[in-house]
C-alpha cells in the first residue's frame, strides 16, 4: 500500500543523512516543544525507541510510531548506546544489533536539543538571553529581560556567536539559540573578554543593551566569515564590509564575482587567498612554497577569468569583498 | 514587501516533518507532473498487510457508472461471520492520482475493533474519466454495497461512508446523491479533510501558495482535471464539488475534520456550518498548524494522534461500539 502523500519513515539504516537530521531537530528547537516531542522525533527518525532519564525521575520512553511506553528500569537504559546531555541527562536509542548510519548522529542533536529545552525551562537567565537578542521581542520585553541580566547599565554590551557545540567557555549569559541558519550559541559580554585558541566565534558590534539584536545579527555574519586560520572576526574589524555583507546576505542569485571565484579551481583559490592575506606576490609565493614568477603567472591567468586584476588597489578590494561574500554563501553557519 | 499573504504558522512537530518530506513532496503539483505521480503511487504489498492484520480482501467487479466494469476490494475480519457495522471508502488523491488502498491504513483499525466490513472502490480517474464519473462510480459501488449488504455481512443500519482529500469531497458528493436520489440510508459520514470546492476562492487557498501539501497551484490542477473549462462556473453539480450545495439538510450525521494551514480549512469549516444551519448534526476539528493530511504523513506526531482519536471516537459512538 503507497499513501499517496508519503509518510515520515526511519532514515536510511546505511546512508549518512546528516542534513536531515540537523535539520529536523533545529526546526523542534527553533518551535520551542518539549523534550517529549523531541524523543518522538528520534524514535522515528531512527525506527526505534528513545529515551531520556534524569537522575531520580522515571524515565520517559518513546517508541517509533510516537507511542508512550513504560518507563523500563534504569539498568535497561544504561545497555543502550547513549549520551549525557550537557544537563547532566541521559538520552539513547534502544539499538538491537549493530548501530545504524545516523544513530550517533540522531543521538549527538537529541542530546544538544534536550539540554537546550531544559536550560530554556528551567532557567529565566537563559530564556532573557534569548528575549534580549530577539529583533522581534516588544522593545518592554528586551528591557525587563536587560535588567534581569543586569545589563540595563552597560553602555558597551556584545553578542559573541559560537557554534552550538562549542562549551559556553566565555563567561556571560550564555544559550544556545535558534537561528535562519541553525543553531548557535550567544554569550554576552561587558568588557574584556578571550575566546580560547581555535574556537572559532564571531563578536558582535558593542552598545547599549537595547540594541544586542543589531549586535546578534553583526555576530553572526562575523561567525560566518571566519576560517581555520582566521578563527575570530569582530564585526567592528570588517568597516563597512559588515554594512555590505548584511545587504548581500539574502537568498538569490551569486553575485556574478562571487560566482567567478566559485568556479575556480582549489589551487587558484588558494593562490588568491595567499596574496591577500601576505599582501606582495614574494611573501605569497613564500607561504605558498611556490616560485615568485609561477604565482606572478598564476594571477595574471586569474587576472583574465575573474575579469579584474586582483593586485591593482582596485582589484584587492573587489576581491575581498567577493571572498567575503562567498563565505557568506557557505550553508548553515561557517 | 512580500506578496505571501500571512497564515498560521506550522505545528513546530509537523513542520520538521514536512521538511524532510518536502524534497519528495512539491508543495505545488502541475498538470504535467500527473504521470509521474501515478508512477510513483506503485502497486504496494497490500496483501502482506493485510495478512498482518488479519484482514481478507476479496475484490469483485461490479457495474460502475453507464454499466461499465469497475471493481470494489471487500476487506473483513478473517473468518467473520454474522453481520456488523459496514464501512464505504473512497480513497484520495486529488481526483488525478491513487487507487483505492491510497488511505486504507486509517479504516484497518475500525475493521478490526467494530468487526466490520470495508468495501473500498476502484473509481476512475479525471482527467482521462471527468466529472461526473469519479462520482457517480462512487455511487454505484455504494448502491451494490447496500444491495450485497446481507451477503457481505454489513447492517444495513450501521453503513458509514468515509474518504479523505479528493475521497472526503467524494464522500460527501455521494452522501448528497444518496440524500436526493432516495439511496442507501448511511449512518455517518467521514470526510477527512475534504476537498469540496472548486471555486478557489477562499482565503485558505491564497494562504496555502507554494508551501505545506496540496498548495493553491495543486488544488487548481485536481479540479481543472475533474471540471475542465467548467471549473469554476456554474455548470458545475453540488455532486462535484459539495460546497456548492445551499441546502445541507436531511444528510446524515458528519465528522470534519482539517488543518488550520491548509487549502481546504474554510470550505470544510463552512461545509460544517452549513449543516448545522440546516439542522443537521457535525462534528467539526481544525487543527492548528496543521498541513493538509497531516496525520497520514506524519502518524507520530503530537497531533496526529490527537486527530485520529477524535476520528476514531465519532466513529466509535456511530456505529454504537
Amino acid at each position: 500500500m503507497q499513501e499517496l502523500v508519503g509518510r515520515l519513515t526511519a532514515l536510511d539504516p546505511e546512508a549518512s543523512e546528516t542534513l536531515k537530521v540537523v535539520s529536523y531537530f533545529d526546526t523542534l528547537v527553533a518551535g520551542g516543544v518539549g523534550i517529549e516531542t523531541l524523543l518522538r522525533g528520534a524514535a522515528v527518525l531512527s525506527g526505534t525507541v528513545a529515551g531520556h532519564a534524569v537522575a531520580g525521575r522515571a524515565p520517559t520512553r518513546i517508541g517509533p510510531a510516537g507511542d508512550r511506553l513504560d518507563p523500563g528500569t534504569d539498568d535497561a537504559a544504561s545497555a543502550w548506546p547513549s549520551r549525557v546531555t550537557s544537563d547532566g541527562s541521559r538520552v539513547w536509542i534502544e539499538r538491537d544489533g549493530a548501530a545504524h548510519a545516523n544513530d550517533a548522529m540522531v543521538l549527538e542533536r537529541l542530546a544538544l536539543a534536550v539540554a537546550i529545552t531544559t536550560a530554556r525551562r528551567a532557567s529565566t537567565a537563559d530564556a532573557a538571553v534569548e528575549v534580549v537578542i530577539t529583533a522581534s521581542a516588544s522593545v518592554d520585553e528586551r528591557a525587563v529581560a536587560a535588567s534581569r541580566l543586569r545589563l540595563d547599565g552597560t553602555r558597551d554590551v556584545r553578542a559573541v556567536a559560537f557554534h552550538p557545540d562549542a562549551a559556553a567557555l566565555t563567561p556571560g549569559p550564555t544559550a544556545v539559540v535558534a537561528t535562519p541558519r541553525g543553531l548557535a550559541r550567544v554569550v554576552l559580554v561587558d568588557g574584556v573578554f578571550h575566546v580560547p585558541p581555535g574556537i572559532r566565534a564571531g563578536i558582535g558590534i558593542r552598545g547599549p543593551a537595547e540594541r544586542l539584536p543589531e549586535s546578534w545579527a553583526s555576530a553572526l555574519i562575523a561567525l560566518r566569515l571566519g576560517t581555520a586560520r582566521e578563527p575570530v572576526v569582530d564585526a567592528e574589524g570588517l568597516g563597512a564590509l559588515l554594512l555590505v555583507a548584511e545587504a548581500a546576505d539574502r537568498p538569490g542569485a551569486a553575485h556574478p564575482d562571487v560566482a567567478a571565484l566559485d568556479a575556480l579551481d582549489a589551487r587558484s583559490r588558494q593562490v588568491l587567498e595567499a596574496f591577500a592575506d601576505a599582501g606582495s606576490v614574494r611573501a605569497a609565493a613564500s607561504v605558498l612554497g611556490m616560485h615568485h614568477s609561477s604565482v606572478q603567472a598564476r594571477l595574471d591567468a586569474l587576472t583574465a577569468q575573474l575579469g579584474y586584476d586582483p593586485r591593482s588597489p582596485s582589484g584587492r578590494t573587489r576581491y575581498a569583498l567577493a571572498r567575503a561574500l562567498a563565505a557568506l554563501e557557505q550553508p548553515g553557519l561557517g | 514587501m512580500t506578496d505571501t499573504l500571512a497564515r498560521p504558522p506550522f505545528d513546530p512537530e509537523l513542520e520538521a516533518v514536512l521538511g524532510l518530506l518536502g524534497e519528495t513532496l512539491p508543495p505545488s503539483i502541475t498538470p504535467e507532473m500527473i504521470p509521474f505521480m501515478r508512477d510513483a503511487t506503485v502497486v504496494a504489498p497490500v496483501d502482506d498487510l493485510l495478512t498482518e492484520r488479519g484482514i481478507s480482501r476479496r475484490d469483485v467487479t461490479i457495474a460502475g457508472y453507464e454499466g461499465a466494469d469497475i471493481v470494489v476490494s471487500v476487506l473483513a475480519p478473517e473468518g467473520h461471520t454474522g453481520t456488523g457495522p459496514g464501512i464505504y471508502h473512497t480513497h484520495g488523491g486529488g481526483m488525478i492520482v491513487g487507487d483505492r488502498f491510497v488511505g486504507i491504513a486509517a479504516i484497518f483499525d475500525w475493521i478490526e475493533r467494530f468487526d466490520a466490513v470495508c468495501v473500498t472502490v476502484e473509481y476512475r480517474l479525471a482527467p482521462e474519466f471527468p466529472d461526473p464519473f469519479p462520482v457517480e462510480d462512487c455511487y454505484a459501488g455504494l448502491v451494490w454495497t447496500a444491495e450485497h449488504a446481507e451477503e457481505l455481512g454489513i447492517d444495513p443500519a450501521r453503513l458509514i461512508i468515509a474518504g479523505g482529500s479528493a475521497g472526503g469531497g467524494l464522500a460527501a458528493g455521494v452522501s448528497l446523491m444518496a440524500r436526493d436520489r432516495g439511496g442507501p440510508a448511511l449512518a455517518g459520514q467521514v470526510l477527512i479533510c475534504p476537498m469540496l470546492d472548486d471555486r478557489d476562492a477562499s482565503v485558505s487557498t491564497r494562504q496555502i501558495d507554494g508551501v505545506g501539501v496540496w498548495d493553491r497551484t495543486s488544488n487548481v490542477t485536481g479540479w481543472s482535471a475533474l471540471l475542465g473549462d467548467r471549473r469554476g462556473t456554474d455548470a458545475v453539480s453540488i455532486y462535484a464539488a459539495p460546497a456548492r450545495a445551499t441546502d445541507l439538510s436531511g444528510l446524515p450525521p458528519a465528522f470534519i475534520d482539517c488543518g488550520s494551514a491548509e487549502v481546504f480549512r474554510d470550505e470544510d469549516v463552512a461545509y460544517a456550518s452549513q449543516i448545522w444551519a440546516d439542522g443537521g448534526q457535525a462534528e467539526l476539528h481544525v487543527w492548528p498548524g496543521g498541513f493538509h493530511a497531516f496525520d497520514m504523513m506524519a502518524p507520530h506526531a503530537a497531533m496526529s494522534q490527537a486527530a485520529l482519536a477524535a476520528r476514531d471516537n465519532w466513529v466509535a459512538r456511530i456505529l454504537g461500539a
